[in-house]
């Protein structure tokens, strides 16, 4: 598929070019968003990717086009970083992810967003707040309005009621085997 | 092990992650919260090692962050625009086609200059369209509704803004000092947070409008120069109400209207 419409872009067709960004944009942008923790360097990030990927367009083989983009969106980085004399701090515990680690985080993501859309409202809203945002309790207490305690009580049903729906996710189930819990176990 | 009891020690192994995700490993990170509470039992240990687990599960799973639909649509525009600057690289032509919206934003600033906030740019583009249709040229130009400073169309922030990232304009901040009365009113009204800014091209941008000029049909140029002759030197006060009263239509949500007729008769 991804060398076929890469075919097509060489051949001049935008719209082929458009369908490769559209495939390849949101774990682009997560892949680099994960690793500056900023929207608009992201953002920065995947359009030089693009606008390099158009350059070269020319000289890419085709085979493997999402791992020649993850390739260049680091580099990009790299260079976006030393242009402001900034050095991307990578750890062993934060290294750059591979296309395939992001490609499944993507999937995982997918998941847990069905599963969340089964929710009521206010598990959702109180689950994004404290894990997606990473708010504290008191902060989420200043946005609802609500008491630490019903805050605390509303995180704890919201998590089993979550847990219960994404043990339906064959896909999570494998890739974390833990959310089974006990009566799977048995 | 209590409810209360568990719960207590989720939060705090919640809080703890969150303070040492970027430093440490999962792995390490749990060694480290069970070695601060070595009376917990083995089994105690391992119901909340399902808790905690399912925690880490959380925080990264909802973590992945796609691009905003707003960033995308921007992104988008910059690939298909520099689609367009390597097609006609590679054809040999010194010119770029007016293709789209953002085109013609840069050509508006290339002929009119400097322009003094969004609400004038709006009006421009508006007076453009009604009266010199010039909708005909450029598909997708931008379709005007009623709204509190007249004629409106959201597409116009986000595509300064998408020209503003591509760093083919730059928006300077106006001293509120140098607005009119009116226009303090006015800004004061609807721009509290923003507060009013001046845009104009970059290098980058007038460079690229001296490219694109080469290709436009003159009949273009020439309605943008008529507006902004007719239109150019008159204050926002005067340029609202001008529009108000020969499209009454867009009277429809204004609330700037009144202030407009309430500051005249003040004046009076």
């Amino acid at each position: 598929m991804d060398d076929e419409l890469l075919e097509r872009a060489k051949k001049g067709d935008e719209s082929a070019i458009i369908a490769i960004y559209q495939k390849n944009k949101d774990i682009l942008f997560a892949y680099v968003q994960k690793i500056c923790r900023d929207d608009n360097t992201a953002e920065e990030i995947v359009s030089r990717t693009f606008e390099k990927f158009l350059t070269l367009l020319p000289t890419i083989k085709s085979g493997n086009l999402r791992g020649w983009l993850f390739i260049v969106a680091r580099n990009v980085l790299r260079d976006f970083y030393r242009e402001r004399e900034k050095e991307i701090s990578l750890t062993e515990t934060n290294p750059f992810p591979s296309p395939e680690e992001m490609s499944y985080e993507k999937r995982d993501w997918e998941e847990i967003n069905q599963a969340l859309r089964e929710l009521p409202k206010i598990y959702q809203e109180i689950l994004s707040l404290y894990y997606l945002k990473g708010d504290s309790v008191e902060e989420i207490k200043k946005k609802t309005g609500k008491s630490e305690s019903t805050i605390w009580q509303l995180l704890s049903r919201a998590r089993k009621k979550l847990r219960k729906i994404v043990r339906n996710s064959p896909w999570l189930k494998k890739r974390y085997p833990f959310i089974g819990g006990k009566d799977e176990k048995k | 092990m209590r409810r209360s009891e568990r719960l207590s020690l989720i939060k705090e192994f919640e809080d703890l992650y969150k303070k040492e995700r970027q430093k440490k490993s999962e792995k390490e990170i749990i060694n480290q919260f069970f070695a601060r509470h070595p009376k917990l039992s083995e089994k105690e240990k391992e119901e909340l090692r399902e808790e905690i687990l399912f925690s880490i599960f959380l925080f990264r799973t909802l973590s992945f962050r796609p691009m905003p639909e707003q960033m995308s649509k921007r992104v988008e525009e910059r690939i298909r625009r520099k689609w367009a600057e390597i097609g006609q690289e590679r054809k040999g032509e010194k010119t770029i086609p007016l293709t789209r919206r953002t085109d013609f934003l840069i050509l508006l600033f290339y002929l009119l200059g400097k322009i003094k906030g969004i609400t004038r740019i709006m009006k421009y583009l508006f007076l453009l369209s009604a009266e010199k249709e010039i909708g005909r040229y450029l598909k997708d130009y931008y379709q005007f509704i009623p709204h509190q400073l007249g004629p409106f169309d959201k597409r116009v922030y986000t595509d300064l803004e998408t020209l503003r990232k591509e760093g083919l304009i730059e928006r300077i901040p106006l001293p509120r000092i140098s607005l009119s009365e009116i226009e303090r009113e006015i800004f004061n009204l609807f721009e509290k947070e923003e507060g009013v800014f001046q845009y104009q091209l970059t290098e980058k941008g007038r460079e690229f409008a001296k490219k694109m000029i080469k290709g436009i049909d003159k009949e273009i140029i020439r309605a943008i120069q008529e507006v902004k002759g007719k239109y150019g030197r008159y204050p926002l006060l005067k340029l609202l109400e001008e529009i108000y009263l020969k499209y009454p239509e867009y009277q429809a949500k204004s609330k700037v209207f009144k202030e407009i007729k309430r500051f005249k008769e003040g004046k009076d």
